[in-house]
């Protein structure tokens, strides 16, 4: 009897996977033909996107509704992106990246992994934010700030840093968090836009920063939600309508600072070879043909930089001035990395060589 | 002959386990390979149970060479020492394994394997498990699972050494009646004398991977070819005369006699109910006599013996 | 009646057939092997000598000039950890098999255990022993930072000790029961008996399990990469250069370098187990109750128990912050219950529990028969080459996880196995990835199946696939069940191989936990958790009770665990 159980079970698991398979392929038959009666202009196939968060699916739902194609997403840091990409040898497994520092567009497009996508409404959108030949584009722009736990503050009698200078004061020793501009796009930003602004005295300031630095994290997420844990007293973080959230749940707070806000594009692009090129090339010429999009993109996001990208959307204000940001030239962005996080690896002590 | 081994030898890593071994066995007769461990008779087993191959010599079975057929098509079937029953079935499954090879039906197996059972005695245990029988019954199931193939040679390896000793006794009758029930061709393989006469219609002493006599039970003992043979089964009292002749015999063919000529000191004594044994030393050797039971003598004492008529 | 002549031609034809199914399958797996262990392995290797299309050394030099500090600090934690783990499993395998009636309880919590979804453990232990520890800063009011080597250590000896007790409980077992009589008999108290004959008996276990943890804790790259802090050995430089760097020519260097120990540990494996299944066979292992009267008394056992009460109370503490979290929500820094987490998760990731459900159901079937081939033909068929073979299916389970997934997407991103973003290659990675772990528990097994039952049943007229069919397999239960649950639980619970090969459309359950943890909804992921090691722990459980039925286990065990 029990025998006969087991080999119930075996048999259902092999169904089930046989069904699958055959319920993806009837899927596919089926919105093929409805397609195919429907409208003529209608896209077929699936396309595979990456993109930060999973938080995007209202947004491809439209693209599916409007223009056709099934998307199915999946989250990725850019680093892992462009690892897989190189992996993969110039046959990618997904179509359209959506998200993540534009640095690693730039590496990318470098190595040939990119596709060229050109559109009408490219010509609207910012020249500082895409690539001039169209490998690139960007959705809006990360900036960055600090996170701070009040109650751990006031526990050590610390006030709260108002300026990136202050963070190198030595009563912040060990108590800032930091994460590790090679895993975080965010924080290479940090790293890169204030050698920027520093010029020479740069790598000073971050070597002093580093005496305060309990450790660099090796995940982007972790400064926003260490601080909010309690864990450490100050995070520089990305700022977005997550970490709205956090002040909810915890004892935090959000500070701009003086100097200025340190900011990196968002991009987006298609891959080189990918298997359904036709409908990735049409994912972004949708994506920036029509302001409602956008819209519900900072709806998403909980921020309205692709005002940046795009200016005058009606009914999306910036939630702050542009000149809280700092002034960047992003080419320097792509062209730098290497050698920046090399530099910075040796001084901060990565790799072990304390 | 039934089953004739021709000329066989194996080797294993240079040593030559079974050297250039011959034998015949008639048909429905039973043939103990009899010898200490590590003589090769069980290898020769194995060789013919198609275990092993021989490196060079054929096995006949009915005059057609075997040697090459794989142990599940031989028609030769064997019961091991440890009995090799299947843990996850019981009885009566054990029983009917073989013959689903053989084309039987499920039901036809199993009335098969019913009559088998019953004809080793077992017939209330066919839904015991293996594990809760005891080890004459174990016995009995490989002896009728071996059966139930009707194999034309039975094989069976050393199968009452994981026995008691009383259970030892009653089990080698048993397979002597069923051997004799079925009037199955047999080899026997241990290297317990006493089971070997009593089993054997004839025995094959193996030493050192040679067969150095075939025979009944009678022809070896009482004309051994050779002093291994000799020494292997049974006793044999080997001392000096006073002449300086060295005279070797079998305990039973000497006697206790008041006039000797012989003589030696008792110096270990052992009552056996119907018989006694005394041992004597006799110059730097020690001897065995058996006396009845009603005369004694004492330790240390002077005794005289000869050589019976 | 028939005779066994007369089916002699009917035999001999379907014996062609076995023959020919026997040779098939033995090809098969030779191929499957080569294709999706040796190759993957083979292309990482390949890609770590060539820089910029030529042959070269360049990435190596640069590794043992400048990365010095990364090897040493991954060997002496390694060896630290693997010395704490193995100790700290051998008092919990002494208290688990000298506990008598509690040792039902015991085993369950070191079995759920084993299903420890990655990151959130660690994150966990933070939440309680943290800064803001929930105990350490709630309870006992210190702020303590767990960040650093220290910490890597005694989370990684925690992780490895569940898996070392198993395989060690596993050993013990086995102790002749005569050996135990016959030393009280000699009068030897208990705690002699334990140092001179349990001990001793168990030793090439207890060295297995140093050197099985030893390798685990180098590969492993999740505990410090969560609390490391500063601290960088070569697994978290391998994670750095694939997520940060994008430079595979770096992570393929480091990840050779580590095929090097596993290399050394799989020769000693073999060799120590061999040993110790030659020191515990044939015995007749005590039952449970008598077990108690040979328990080690006095400090002996109190030194034992203390680390195993630690033991078990860390697990109960880990596993009920999760579920805790899983259930709550903050605000303000109070908690509160919550269905939130529980909400969102159904909403949005149900259909990745599914998908983790058939995956990992394939994976635990297809895995665990493919493994228990392999050791057939290795254990009982003795094929030539074997061990090189052996060695191959262990290579996997002891190299980074992410390793063996850029292996995969370098072996069969073309033509002619194109597999990149398929379900198969996330399927097959998961097989090939565990596979050691069930050819290692049948080999064992098969040396407690005496070969003259394979003669037996071969003299009875059965092929050699239909004696495995018959007589072995069935045998082989708790091989079978042993493989499936651990194939089933890494294949829900461990996501290192597969986070590079999952693409949209194979989302399983647990890349949705790192995603959760990646954006910082730990209430989520306690809930993804919870939900996963739920259904993890049911399925096995249902398993092993099918499974269980009046079979020959009680006849035939294998070892569990390792």
């Amino acid at each position: 009897m029990k025998k006969r159980i087991l080999a119930i079970l075996m048999m259902v698991t092999m169904v089930s996977v046989l069904a699958g398979c055959g319920k993806k392929a009837a899927d596919d038959a089926n919105s093929d033909s409805k397609e195919a009666d429907e409208k003529s202009t209608k896209i077929e196939g699936t396309l595979n996107v990456v993109a930060t968060s999973e938080n995007y699916q209202p947004l491809f739902d439209r693209f599916t509704e409007e223009v056709g194609p099934e998307v199915e997403f999946i989250s990725m840091s850019s680093g892992e992106v462009l690892s897989k990409l190189k992996a993969e040898g110039g046959t990618p497994a997904a179509d359209v990246w959506f998200g993540g520092g534009i640095d690693a567009f730039m590496d990318a497009k470098e190595n040939g992994l990119l596709e060229q996508v050109n559109f009408d409404a490219a010509a609207d959108l910012t020249p500082e934010y895409k690539d001039s030949e169209n490998y690139y584009f960007s959705k809006g722009v990360t900036v960055v700030g600090f996170i701070v736990n009040n109650e751990i503050l006031e526990e050590k009698g610390l006030e709260a840093p108002k300026s990136w200078d202050d963070l190198t004061k030595p009563e912040y020793e060990g108590e800032i968090l930091m994460s590790n501009p090679a895993i975080s796009g965010t924080n290479y930003a940090v790293v890169n836009a204030l050698l920027q602004l520093k010029g020479d005295a740069g790598w000073q300031y971050f070597e002093d920063l580093n005496k305060n630095i309990t450790y660099y994290s090796k995940r982007g997420s972790d400064p926003s939600t260490k601080v909010a844990a309690g864990e450490v007293a100050i995070g520089i973080t990305y700022i977005d309508g997550t970490l709205a959230e956090l002040e909810e749940s915890a004892d935090v707070s959000v500070i701009y600072p003086e100097e200025g806000m340190p900011f990196v594009p968002e991009g987006v692009a298609a891959f080189a070879n990918s298997e359904n090129e036709e409908a990735a090339k049409a994912f972004i010429e949708w994506f920036y043909s029509d302001d409602e999009n956008l819209k519900q993109l900072a709806e998403i996001d909980q921020k309205n930089t692709v005002l940046l990208v795009k200016p005058e959307i009606e009914g999306l204000e910036l939630d702050f001035k542009q000149d809280e940001l700092l002034t960047e030239d992003l080419s320097l962005f792509g062209s730098q990395r290497e050698e920046i996080l090399e530099k910075w690896a040796t001084l901060m002590g990565d790799k072990g060589e304390e | 002959m039934y089953l004739e081994l021709k000329d066989i030898s194996k080797r294993f890593d240079n040593k030559e386990v079974v050297k250039n071994l011959s034998l015949g066995i008639k048909e429905g007769e039973i043939l103990c390979l009899l010898g200490a461990s590590g003589c090769g008779k069980t290898t020769t087993l194995k060789m013919i149970g198609g275990f092993l191959r021989p490196d060079s010599g054929e096995i006949l079975l009915e005059g057609e060479d075997i040697s090459s057929l794989s142990p599940e098509v031989r028609p030769v079937s064997t019961v091991f020492q440890s009995y090799a029953l299947f843990p996850h079935m019981n009885v009566l499954k054990n029983v009917m394994y073989g013959l689903k090879y053989q084309g039987y039906s499920k039901k036809q197996a199993r009335q098969e394997a019913q009559r088998y059972l019953e004809l080793v005695d077992l017939g209330d245990y066919q839904e015991a498990r293996t594990a809760e029988i005891s080890g004459g019954q174990r016995q009995r199931v490989a002896l009728a699972r071996a059966l139930v193939t009707k194999p034309k040679v039975l094989l069976l390896d050393e199968p009452l050494s994981n026995l008691d000793a009383a259970l030892r006794v009653k089990m080698r009758e048993e397979i002597r009646d069923i051997q004799r029930k079925f009037k199955i061709t047999t080899i026997f393989v241990t290297h317990d004398q006493e089971e070997a006469m009593v089993v054997a219609d004839r025995i094959g002493i193996m030493h050192d991977g040679k067969l150095t006599q075939v025979g009944t039970p009678e022809e070896v003992y009482l004309r051994p070819r050779d002093a291994y043979t000799k020494g292997f089964l049974g006793r044999v009292n080997s001392f000096l005369t006073p002449d300086n002749e060295r005279i070797s015999c079998r305990p039973e063919e000497m006697q206790f006699c008041e006039a000797g000529p012989f003589h030696g000191t008792l110096v270990k004594k052992e009552f056996l109910g119907f018989y006694r044994l005394f041992y004597l030393q006799v110059g730097e050797d020690e001897i065995v006599l058996r006396g009845d039971g009603n005369k004694d003598y004492k330790l240390g004492e002077e005794v005289f013996f000869c050589l019976k008529k | 009646m028939k005779s066994k002549q007369n089916n002699k031609r009917a035999q001999v034809r379907s014996a062609r057939f076995f023959d020919i199914l026997d040779k098939l399958i033995i090809s098969g797996l030779v191929i499957l092997v080569l294709a999706f262990i040796f190759y993957p392995i083979l292309c990482v290797i390949l890609r770590g000598v060539n820089v910029e299309g030529s042959f070269s050394l360049k990435v190596y030099q640069e590794v043992f000039t400048k990365n010095q500090k990364l090897l040493w600090n991954s060997a002496y934690v390694a060896i630290i950890t693997a010395l704490l783990s193995t100790v700290l499993a051998v008092g919990i395998a002494t208290v688990v098999v000298f506990s008598g009636r509690l040792k039902g309880f015991l085993m369950g919590v070191l079995l759920v255990s084993m299903v420890s979804p990655p990151f959130i453990t660690s994150l966990s232990y933070i939440q309680l022993f943290g800064r803001r520890g929930s105990i350490t800063h709630g309870l006992l009011g210190l702020s303590l930072d767990p960040y650093g080597p220290i910490g890597v250590i005694i989370m990684q000896t925690i992780f490895f000790a569940s898996l070392n007790a198993l395989l060690l409980i596993g050993m013990m077992e086995k102790v002749d029961q005569n050996l135990l009589q016959a030393a009280a008999d000699l009068g030897s108290d208990n705690n002699d008996t334990y140092f001179q004959v349990v001990l001793p008996l168990t030793l090439p276990g207890v060295i297995v399990c140093f050197l099985l943890s030893f390798v685990r804790s180098l590969a492993d790259y999740g505990t410090p990469v969560v609390i490391g802090g500063r601290y960088e050995n070569l697994s978290t430089e391998i994670y750095m250069q694939l997520i940060g760097y994008a430079n595979l020519e770096k992570s393929a260097a480091l990840n050779t370098l580590l095929l090097v120990p596993a290399i050394v540990v799989f020769i000693l494996y073999r060799l120590l187990m061999s040993k110790g299944n030659r020191l515990l066979q044939g015995g007749t292992p005590l039952k449970e109750e008598e077990m108690q009267h040979y328990r080690p008394r006095g400090l002996v056992y109190g030194l034992l128990l203390l680390p195993t009460v630690i033991f078990y109370g860390m697990m109960l503490l880990q596993y009920g912050s999760i579920f805790v979290n899983s259930f709550s929500k903050q605000q303000k820094g109070v908690r509160t219950f919550s269905l939130e987490p529980f909400l969102q998760m159904w909403s949005r990731r149900k259909d990745t529990f599914f998908r983790s459900l058939v995956y990992a159901l394939v994976v635990a079937l297809v895995g665990t028969l493919i493994g228990m081939l392999i050791s057939y033909y290795i254990e009982r068929r003795k094929l030539k080459g074997g061990k090189f073979f052996d060695f191959l299916v262990t290579a996997p389970y002891m190299i980074p996880g992410s390793c063996f997934g850029i292996g995969y997407i370098l072996a069969f991103n073309s033509e002619p196995i194109k597999l990149t973003g398929t379900a198969a290659i996330v399927i097959l990675n998961m097989i090939f990835k565990q596979l050691s772990i069930t050819t290692k528990v049948t080999s064992a097994a098969f040396t407690q199946i005496p070969e003259e039952l394979d003669m037996a049943s071969a003299d009875l007229g059965a092929k050699r696939l239909q004696t495995l069919k018959d007589i072995l397999l069935p045998n082989l239960r708790s091989s079978f069940a042993v493989g499936f649950v651990n194939n089933f639980t890494s294949a829900m619970v461990t996501a290192g191989a597969v986070i590079f090969l999952v693409n949209a459309g194979q989302k399983i359950a647990v890349f949705t936990l790192f995603d959760a943890i990646n954006s910082g909804k730990y209430a989520e992921a306690s809930m993804i958790s919870t939900v996963l090691i739920l259904v993890t722990v049911l399925i096995n459980v249902i398993f092993l009770r099918l499974l269980k039925g009046k079979g020959g286990e009680s006849h035939v065990s294998g070892i569990k665990g390792y």
